[in-house]
């Protein structure tokens, strides 16, 4: 446990200094300057519109980092080969991993929080609202859906053989992982037998990303959000990460270093 | 030829069997191998320092990597101080030094070895106290808050040294140590390595410089083309009587002296001669009937490198004859 | 800490694998009944650019910015809505707009007050005001505002201005009322006789109008107005 600690401490150090948080910032400003731009264009509902707006940033700032913190890292541990130096030392590569896993979570933590703060200030101080107690279920979703893809980006990087790669993967990934609430509705149309197993088996390998997306759904008068969906919810995002975590150190344990 | 271990009473600290690694290269249709290790048999014994050489693309990486399990090997097996290296107590007991280690540019020296402290186990004021005699050991201490990413290449280096004996090795597999290291770095390594020698440590370097391999190690070993020719102990090469090249220095104001002898073209432009220590006596006495005034001689390899040139196999292509060889 | 073998470890960690992912499989069918209650839904589009609605469609769904792509694109229709410019190309295809931005964005109550106020009382086209008014009400059943306006729509169809001005008032009376709900209002007002009132509407759209045209609009406006009642006075005695 300590081994993991060492290593989720050295990546987050790693990736706070890598000028990551920039980009951050850069949200943070394009995340202000359209809210202002939007309450002189809109009229009515700016809260609405100041809060979904400040929910997609949240996420959009999340992704940004952990596909620039991949690449980043995937320049250093594998290209450059520092990833030698941890492998030889008394840490299995499973450690490794979880390591690297939990350091990355921990900086997408800081900035989707980081941004839900500057959100719920935008609401408070120029909107002169309050914020709903959806928000706050909203933030975590968007967490977990940030741990899932962490685990699948960081198993990826195991996986891929070049830093393109990695990005690319973790970014269409994103984009499947979204639509894939469409695959079922694909499924109940017309079409041949075979398409629709292939869908079914997309249906089941890529992550429901949109069960995360709770942030489209933040007014809707007719949202059941009880025990049993947070269970579900976090039963799902921990096993389905837990599967990736571990078809990424399976791969890491074969992998060899040239 | 097989290469012979020679015993000693020291167990193994690694021993390789009938290690080979095969590389598959290209895509599908136009596969290429390439054998980078054949076959290779080869005891380490326990506070012994022992030099792998070879030249470049020999396969000496490749068998460091393989021992620490970097490498799957295509066949054959390796133990590393008894056991396997997938053991953590195992690899609790190594040292690994990369060549040009790199390190992310983010942190620290301090961070770095306080982080590679913590990976062996050590924390609270062990590890403080740990980091800082390395850092002593090293001679960072005054740059050990500097960022990484403002070192030279002579300190990182330095810190790869002390990332490396931050867990206090038994064994300490070092890839080419002294690349990138100044004139004083190189002494300051090679001290650390007598000393860490003195205390009991196994060392595995794997260096082109011969003169560490000559002054550090005990045994050496002679890898070329992916197979182990040569396998001896360091007192057996010198004492061996292996040809040397020397260089005989003659005045060029001597030259008219030599008239119909080969080399006298080659004293009178280049105030000297090349031979092999084969012909040295020969070409002396020659000198010495023309009545040529002989200023000096001189070896100009050691005995350790001609015992790596013959190995090989390039000595012969080394001592092709040379203008002004008799 | 003797060796934990890492090659043990993923031997049984690889045999996890498949239990966990029939786990996930099924709880990822479980909660897409939670997630998509309703099924896709893509209101046809008849005057509107078809591939602009599929591109925006797509963009929505496939990066799971559905309400982010539903207020951009509302934003921009709110521009050109009112610029008499775009008349022929934009006005035409009103209700497509705002079709596709509420199965984007369902839940932003302006997309239905302001279409629907648009549609009805500025081009006249009932029926489309009242199709977008009832598929907001099923999204939102708790909004009041658009039963009012539902009724509203239907008073007009029966032409009888003293009923609708009630709901305009109202309508016009909250912060988010669009700028052109108040020409409609006054315009109403004319249309019953009750002139002070239209000239206090314009009044304010003279003073807080947000477009140069709107201002040189209520300035006609109240000349008119003015005009029609000193033609009254006259008359009177």
């Amino acid at each position: 446990m300590r081994r993991i600690l060492a290593v989720t401490t050295f990546t987050f150090r790693e990736l706070l200094r890598s000028r990551l948080l920039f980009v951050w910032l850069i949200s943070v400003i394009v995340l202000c300057g359209l809210d202002f731009l939007l309450s002189i264009l809109s009229f009515g509902s700016i809260l609405q519109i100041f809060m979904d707006l400040g929910l997609a940033g949240m996420e959009i700032s999340g992704l940004l980092v952990l596909l620039l913190g991949l690449a980043v890292t995937y320049t250093t541990e594998m290209d450059q080969k520092a990833i030698f130096l941890h492998l030889a030392k008394p840490l299995t590569r499973g450690e490794y991993l979880l390591g690297r896993i939990l350091g990355f979570f921990l900086v997408n933590c800081l900035v989707v929080l980081g941004m839900g703060l500057v959100v719920v200030g935008l609401v408070i101080f120029l909107g002169g609202g309050t914020v709903p107690a959806l928000f706050y279920d909203c933030v975590v979703f968007i967490l977990l859906e940030m741990f899932v893809l962490t685990t699948l980006g960081l198993t990826y990087q195991m996986i891929a053989t070049s830093m393109v790669g990695v990005v690319l993967y973790t970014f269409f990934t994103v984009f499947l992982g979204h639509c894939i609430g469409e695959v079922q509705w694909l499924l109940n149309q017309e079409m041949s037998h075979w398409i629709k197993v292939l869908l079914r088996m997309v249906y089941y390998i890529l992550p429901n990303l949109e069960a995360f997306n709770l942030k489209d759904r933040l007014y809707d008068p007719n949202l059941v959000l009880g025990w049993a969906q947070w269970q579900d919810i976090l039963l799902y995002a921990f096993s389905y990460s837990f599967v990736v975590f571990l078809i990424g150190w399976i791969n890491l344990e074969k992998r060899e270093f040239r | 030829m097989e290469p012979t271990a020679v015993m000693t009473d020291s167990p193994c600290a690694i021993q390789i069997r009938g290690l080979s690694k095969t590389y598959k290269t290209g895509f599908w249709f136009t596969p290429k191998v390439t054998h980078a290790l054949k076959g290779v048999h080869l005891d380490i014994y326990e506070n012994q320092a022992f030099g792998l050489m070879g030249l470049n693309g020999a396969g000496k990486t490749t068998l460091i990597k393989l021992v620490l399990a970097l490498l799957r090997p295509t066949a054959g097996s390796v133990m590393v101080l008894g056991g396997s290296i997938a053991q953590r107590s195992v690899r609790q007991q190594i040292g690994y030094l990369p060549e040009l280690p790199y390190f992310s540019k983010q942190h620290t020296g301090r961070e770095l070895l306080e982080y590679f402290g913590s990976l062996h186990g050590f924390s609270g004021s062990t590890l403080q106290h740990r980091v800082d005699e390395i850092l002593e050991l090293i001679r960072m201490r005054s740059a050990a808050g500097l960022k990484v990413s403002g070192y030279s290449k002579g300190m990182l280096q330095r810190i790869g040294i002390g990332q490396a004996l931050i867990g206090k090795p038994k064994l300490l597999i070092c890839d080419e140590p002294m690349s990138g290291l100044d004139p004083v770095g190189y002494k300051e390594m090679r001290d650390i390595f007598i000393d860490l020698k003195k205390a009991g440590t196994t060392l595995f370097l794997n260096t082109h410089i011969l003169d560490e391999v000559e002054r550090v190690c005990d045994r050496i070993g002679i890898l070329h083309e992916g197979s182990l020719k040569e396998v001896a102990p360091i007192s057996k090469i010198l004492e061996s009587s292996v040809p040397v090249d020397y260089w005989i220095d003659v005045d060029s104001g001597e030259a008219p002296k030599l008239s119909g002898i080969p080399f006298q073209e080659a004293v009178q432009k280049n105030g000297g001669v090349q031979v092999s220590g084969l012909v040295l006596a020969e070409t002396l006495s020659l000198l010495t009937s023309r009545k040529a005034q002989v200023k000096g001689v001189r070896p100009l390899s050691s005995q350790v490198e001609a015992y790596f040139l013959n190995a090989i196999g390039a000595q012969a292509h080394l001592n092709r004859p040379r203008m002004g060889t008799p | 800490m003797s060796a934990p073998d890492s090659g043990r470890w993923v031997t049984k960690g690889a045999a996890l694998i498949p239990v966990l992912f029939v786990l996930q499989a099924y709880l990822s069918t479980r909660l897409h009944e939670w997630v998509h209650p309703t099924s896709f839904e893509a209101s046809p589009v008849q005057r509107m650019d078809k591939t602009i609605a599929s591109t925006l469609r797509a963009v929505a769904y496939l990066t799971g910015y559905k309400v982010l792509v539903g207020h951009v694109f509302w934003i921009q229709i709110i521009q050109y809505y009112g610029d008499d410019d775009n008349a022929a190309t934009r006005w035409s295809q009103l209700y497509d707009d705002c079709s596709l931005a509420s199965d984007l964005n369902p839940q932003f109550i302006s997309i239905y007050t302001f279409g629907a106020n648009a549609l009805a009382f500025h081009l006249k086209r009932i029926d489309q005001a009242a199709r977008l008014l009832e598929k907001g009400i099923k999204a939102n059943p708790d909004a009041q505002r658009l039963k009012y306006l539902l009724a509203a729509i239907g008073y007009q169809n029966t032409n009888n201005d003293n009923l609708i001005i009630p709901v305009l008032e109202e309508e016009a009376g909250r912060p988010d009322a669009p700028p052109m709900l108040f020409n409609i209002l006054a315009n109403t007002y004319q249309r019953v006789g009750r002139y002070q009132d239209s000239i206090k509407v314009w009044q304010g759209v003279l003073k807080d109008g947000q477009t140069d045209e709107l201002r040189i609009l209520a300035a006609q406006k109240l000349q008119e107005l003015y005009a029609i009642l000193k033609k009254q006075n006259l008359s009177n005695h």
